[in-house]
């Protein structure tokens, strides 16, 4: 366990290197935005790996309450977590990329609302968690509460479709074909793979900590 | 383990009036972020705090730098809107290009802006694709038609 | 026609490593902590 997420974690700080040598070496400056569009390389990863993140609280908090193993509580707990440092770090670093294009460093439209309604969630959802004493019944609050939470993922991104907003729709995660060039959707896509595998050796860290806590309580 | 306890207790209570507050924001500011030129025109209401979303029309921008005077025209495709502002607009800000602005409508028939917000489409380009004259058609506009 | 608005590119990285960095400094601590004994360990 500990060298797979050591492996994880060499990957991922690989996939970093090439995702930054990319994003500021092999890609283009974009012809509307200019250089501040180069922010787009970092908040979309990390959005969408917030959304993989979530999903999987989703999918382990169903099994949780299902077969009660503890283990799927623990990925459930690691992956919020890890999920909130992400959203966080999508909204921070939208909010930069806002200010230079849109004028603006934040509205309430349906986007940017229901974004902040999934960060604050699963910021509570961790509160839960801290807030009761008995792990058992903690756990399983939790699994409620995260699969309820999880529900807005969908809500975030179909917010532009479904109402008027200042963020414009997917430019990928759409159906038809990337409103990109080739060499712009590269450079985010290797950056989403490295965005993700820190993302997988964070979340088995802290799954690896999450054991040995519980394991200390119990001693 | 009580102090603590009291502390999250707290938390829980912020983060749950921040979460009904977002909500509340977001159920009356949200569904309708913005209203199109037609939605106002149809039943415009002097001094009324509206935020306003369309095309920025083709040849409407007049921007004075040095009075920082704005004036532009938003669009639908069916209805347009006189829009007059005092300040810079955002750097993405331009003509053919979409535009939310805030503020409201005067008796005087135009809509005065306080905030001006750019819109930026979900297209990216990089120098030299469609859409962008390369050097190559440059040089085909120079020469003229025949060349 | 855009600045370069490099500052603001600049700002959005650097927050990345340093709440990356900090999250990751933090399973390391945790790590650590969980390595003491267990009599040294009290509080948190």
């Amino acid at each position: 366990m500990a060298t797979a997420s050591r492996v994880l974690g060499w990957l991922a700080a690989l996939g970093l290197a090439g995702g930054l040598a990319m994003g500021f070496g092999v890609a283009p400056r974009e012809t509307t935005q200019g250089f501040v569009q180069r922010i787009m390389y970092l908040h979309v990863p990390t959005a969408w790996v917030a959304y993989l993140a979530f999903g999987v609280v989703f999918v382990a908090s169903i099994v949780y309450l299902a077969r009660r193993t503890d283990a799927a509580d623990r990925v459930a707990h690691a992956s919020a977590e890890v999920g909130v440092v992400f959203t966080g770090l999508t909204i921070a670093a939208g909010s930069i990329w806002g200010k230079p294009t849109w004028g603006t460093w934040w509205t309430w439209d349906a986007r940017l609302t229901s974004v902040a309604v999934l960060f604050v969630m699963y910021l509570g959802y961790l509160l839960l968690r801290g807030m009761i004493e008995e792990p058992e019944r903690g756990a399983r609050y939790a699994a409620v509460l995260g699969i309820i939470a999880a529900l807005d993922v969908p809500l975030v991104h179909f917010s532009v479709y479904w109402w008027r907003t200042l963020h414009q729709p997917p430019s990928v995660m759409k159906p038809g074909a990337p409103t990109m060039p080739p060499v712009i959707l590269a450079t985010l896509l290797v950056n989403v793979v490295a965005f993700t595998l820190l993302y997988l050796y964070f979340v088995t860290k802290r799954v690896e900590l999450l054991r040995r806590e519980q394991e200390a309580r119990l001693a | 383990m009580r102090t603590k306890r009291t502390k999250f207790l707290a938390g829980g209570v912020v983060i749950a009036a921040a979460l009904a507050y977002m909500i509340y924001a977001g159920v009356t500011q949200s569904a309708v972020y913005f209203v199109t030129p037609s939605e106002l025109t149809q039943a415009p209401v002097a001094g009324k705090a509206y935020r306003l979303g369309g095309m920025v029309v083709k040849g409407s921008l007049r921007w004075e730098p040095r009075t920082l005077d704005l004036a532009f025209a938003i669009s639908d495709g069916k209805a347009t809107v006189p829009v007059r502002h005092k300040g810079t607009p955002p750097d993405l800000f331009g003509e053919e290009r979409g535009a939310v602005v805030e503020g409201s409508w005067t008796p005087d028939g135009y809509f005065k802006a306080t905030t001006i917000l750019a819109k930026h489409s979900e297209e990216y380009k990089a120098p030299h694709d469609e859409g962008q004259a390369s050097p190559k058609e440059l040089m085909k506009t120079l020469k003229g038609p025949g060349a | 026609m855009m600045p370069d608005n490099w500052g603001y590119v600049a700002a959005a990285y650097a927050l990345a490593l340093v709440m990356f960095g900090g999250y990751w400094r933090r399973l390391r601590t945790r790590e650590r902590q969980l390595r003491t004994p267990p009599s040294r360990r009290r509080g948190r």
